[in-house]
């Protein structure tokens, strides 16, 4: 019984040997914008909004930019500031990209942000506007962190230009809009004796006559539908027949027409 | 108090009571009669009853023992309902009545799922009802067989002539939407789209004065979901076929199916779950319009191809005002006059109306129309043979024998032999010899034949054994004069039909108690079973 007793002892003292005190992050908190969600679409600070492949009918859309806490959640609210800066835009692009207006291109948005108590996470929400400029020229809006006592810099990617200049691209973040429509991945072969060559212009006419969603229209399998898509090539025809006066491809020369198959 | 006072206080009430008690009258009725005690035995209670839908007569005979009563006077009531019926939902106990006879013989019509039977004995003596329970499992295999549309109080009553649970004997399951809660109207016609493999679509389709449906899956679903007008891109409010046929060889090697409307406008679309009809093609060479009588004459064979193996087979339509045929060739995409090459038997701008037109299903790329000379009871039969891109004329003449009451006509897939019914009797023509027409079915004067056909199976390999059906020879017959409320006067009859010119047909099938029927078409397995 005795033998019995030491054991167990011996086994408390080198179970109770094994137990570590866990070290928390006592350190400073920070703030950076999250580049997991979209990071599909994200390139470094940019984020493409592509009115394109939203219906015509839509005039505004609600983004959300995900901002992320480092450090530890508190009991408390913490405020910090989110401002419109300057957008740089690059030289190359000058005749076809004009800095976004408050009012014109977004809706005033509140530039108050806290990271709620007992929270990691707040999302900056930011309106923007569908119109007629963005189907020649694209948009560009920057809007920058400000950080306090509370919430500083304390993360982010970073990357570096030709001249090895690094940038911290996780404490703003570019919003570049426009109205491009890609040519979607099944517009090749018999599609093009349906449609006839592939432009932007026709594409978005395409979906605005014949109310087709954009979304639907990218998808692989909005392709496979044929008997549908030489019905909507004749009847786009039609249509465009019927224009006066007519719709012309984006060079304002071409006539805009519809694929061989079509014009019976 | 003195307790001994007390207690003599206590001794005196209780005398008192009991004796107040001794006066009291008895009022209670003594006079018992026995009451009817049944037991039902015979159903089996420790088992589920399983069944295949629209292919198991479930049959139960419950065994019924009284201590009195006459069972002659016993009403009996068998309700078969689903697990999840809901009466807060609108489910009445009535809906789910399957027979009132004392031995259940019930052809399940019930769609896949478990259900709770009830038999209930009545005492209409008492009003005493005795109820015994059970379980029921339906599954679904896949529902073939001869679908009947029959007019019925301005809505349409679809029967079904499946098989029984052995698949031996043809049973019929009468008014499958007997609680379809849904207005399809009067019904025209029956087709059935589909492709010889069954790999795309498969379903039948039902044209009512109202519109054109498709019925889907094993539990024959119609509704404003399975309105064909989805399927057009020009239609908005309705669509009303009056021919769909399908062309299982193309130059696409997709199966193409042919659509002609009521006001005789010619679509075509893919025969794939992605079809989708466009613009009407009945513009001969493009350019002017006519009106195409309800006929489509294809090749249902591929033994004519080109060099690359195109099933490049013309299509045959008929422009019904100018009266004249009309064909597709090869790679146009619209019709134009009919040319022919070879012998040139007829002229073909006619001058006649199209009444009937056909094709073979095994003689490569043989059409057989049937015209009449108008306002004159005189019929001719045209013969014409598809081949790659081009026509020939093979078969001319008047078609004889009581032609000028034909109704209904039907062209044998296989062999040189047409027939036509006139209110009562078939009558059988071959091909090469149209005058000579021959009686083969006389039916009671009190029928009235209602449709005669032979029904052409697409996918030969889809349903066991009903590649023979095609070969029969369809003759669906009403009660001439019914009485007054009679419902069931409808009678399916099959016949085999020799390849001898002067064999008689037989009588194969014959199944009565169908409803006034206008249409009826052979189900097969579709992609969804």
């Amino acid at each position: 019984m005795r033998r019995i007793i030491t054991i167990l002892f011996v086994f408390a003292f080198f179970w109770t040997g094994c137990q570590k005190d866990l070290a928390t992050y006592q350190g400073e908190s920070g703030i950076y914008f999250d580049h997991i969600e979209n990071q599909n679409l994200l390139r470094a600070d940019t984020l493409p909004f592509a009115w394109g492949q939203i219906d015509g009918d839509i005039r505004e859309e609600k983004i959300s930019l995900k901002i992320d806490l480092i450090g530890n959640v508190a009991d408390h609210d913490r405020k910090f500031r989110v401002d419109v800066v300057e957008s740089i835009v690059p030289p190359e692009l000058k005749d076809e990209m004009q800095v976004a207006v408050e009012g014109v291109d977004y809706l005033p948005f509140e530039n108050e942000c806290m990271i709620p108590a007992n929270a990691a996470s707040t999302n900056l929400e930011i309106t923007l506007l569908r119109t007629e400029a963005l189907q020649t020229e694209s948009r560009i809006l920057t809007v920058a962190l400000n950080e306090t006592d509370e919430l500083k810099f304390l993360y982010s990617r970073e990357v570096s230009d030709e001249q090895n200049n690094r940038r911290r691209i996780d404490l703003q973040r570019v919003i570049v809009m426009d109205e491009t429509l890609p040519q979607p991945d099944w517009w090749w072969g018999d599609i093009n004796d349906i449609f006839g060559d592939y432009s932007m212009k026709k594409a978005i006419t395409i979906c605005n006559v014949m109310e087709i969603d954009r979304a639907e229209w990218m998808s692989s399998d909005f392709g496979n539908r044929q008997a549908y898509l030489s019905f909507v090539g004749q009847y786009m025809q039609r249509w465009l027949d019927e224009q006066n006066p007519p719709i012309y491809e984006e060079d304002g020369e071409t006539l805009m027409e519809m694929g061989p198959d079509s014009q019976y | 108090m003195n307790f001994h006072i007390l207690h003599r206080i206590t001794a005196a009430c209780s005398l008192t009571l009991l004796l107040l008690t001794s006066c009291y009258g008895d009022q209670g009725n003594y006079d018992y009669k026995p009451i009817n005690d049944i037991t039902i035995g015979g159903i089996d209670r420790e088992n589920v009853y399983v069944a295949y839908a629209y292919q198991t007569t479930l049959e139960i005979t419950p065994e019924i023992t009284s201590t009195m009563g006459d069972e002659a006077n016993y009403e009996y009531t068998w309700r078969i309902i689903p697990r999840d019926a809901d009466t807060n939902k609108g489910a009445s106990l009535d809906e789910f009545i399957v027979s009132r006879e004392r031995n259940l013989v019930y052809p399940v019509q019930l769609s896949d799922g478990d259900y709770t039977g009830f038999f209930e004995v009545k005492d209409p003596s008492t009003g005493v009802t005795w109820i015994e329970d059970f379980y029921l499992q339906v599954i679904s295999q896949g529902s073939t067989g001869w679908l009947v549309a029959c007019r019925e109080e301005g809505r349409t009553r679809l029967d079904l002539i499946g098989k029984d649970s052995k698949g031996e004997n043809d049973v019929l399951y009468a008014d499958l939407w007997k609680t379809v809660d849904f207005d399809m109207g009067e019904p025209q016609h029956l087709f059935f789209v589909g492709d010889n493999f069954a790999a795309y679509l498969g379903f039948p389709v039902l044209v009512t004065d109202k519109g054109s449906y498709s019925i889907n899956g094993n539990d024959f679903h119609i509704g404003e979901d399975t309105d064909l007008k989805w399927y057009f891109g020009t239609v908005s409010d309705r669509i009303l076929i009056a021919n769909s046929t399908i062309e299982l060889y193309t130059t696409t090697w997709v199966a193409n199916w042919w659509v002609i409307s009521q006001e005789g406008q010619i679509y075509s679309t893919e025969c794939t779950d992605r079809a989708f009809f466009s613009y009407p093609i009945n513009y001969a060479n493009g350019q002017t319009e006519f009106q195409a009588a309800p006929f489509v004459g294809v090749s249902y064979t591929y033994n004519d191809t080109d060099e690359d193996y195109n099933y490049n087979y013309a299509t045959i339509f008929y422009d019904a005002q100018g009266r004249r045929f009309m064909a597709k060739y090869g790679e146009s995409y619209y019709p134009a006059l009919m040319q022919c090459s070879g012998r040139q038997l007829f002229d073909v701008e006619t001058g006649r109306d199209m009444v009937f037109m056909d094709s073979h299903y095994e003689i490569d790329g043989q059409v057989v129309a049937v015209l009449r000379e108008p306002d004159s009871p005189r019929y001719f039969l045209y013969g014409m043979m598809l081949g790659y891109a081009k026509i020939e004329q093979n078969y001319y003449g008047e078609i004889g024998g009581p032609a000028a009451d034909a109704r209904f006509f039907a062209l044998h897939p296989s062999y040189n032999v047409l027939f036509y019914a006139t209110a009562n009797k078939v009558y059988r023509v071959n091909l090469a010899d149209p005058e000579t027409a021959t009686e083969v079915i006389s039916l009671d004067e009190g029928e009235e034949i209602a449709a005669l056909k032979f029904n052409k199976i697409l996918n030969l390999w889809g349903t066991p054994g009903a590649d023979v059906y095609m070969y029969n020879l369809v003759v669906c017959s009403n009660k001439k004069n019914p009485a007054a409320g009679e419902q069931n006067i409808g009678t399916f009859r099959l016949y085999e039909v020799p390849e001898l010119a002067n064999g008689s047909v037989t009588e194969k099938t014959r199944i009565e108690g169908l409803g006034e029927i206008v249409d009826v078409v052979y189900k097969e397995k579709g992609p969804e079973n």
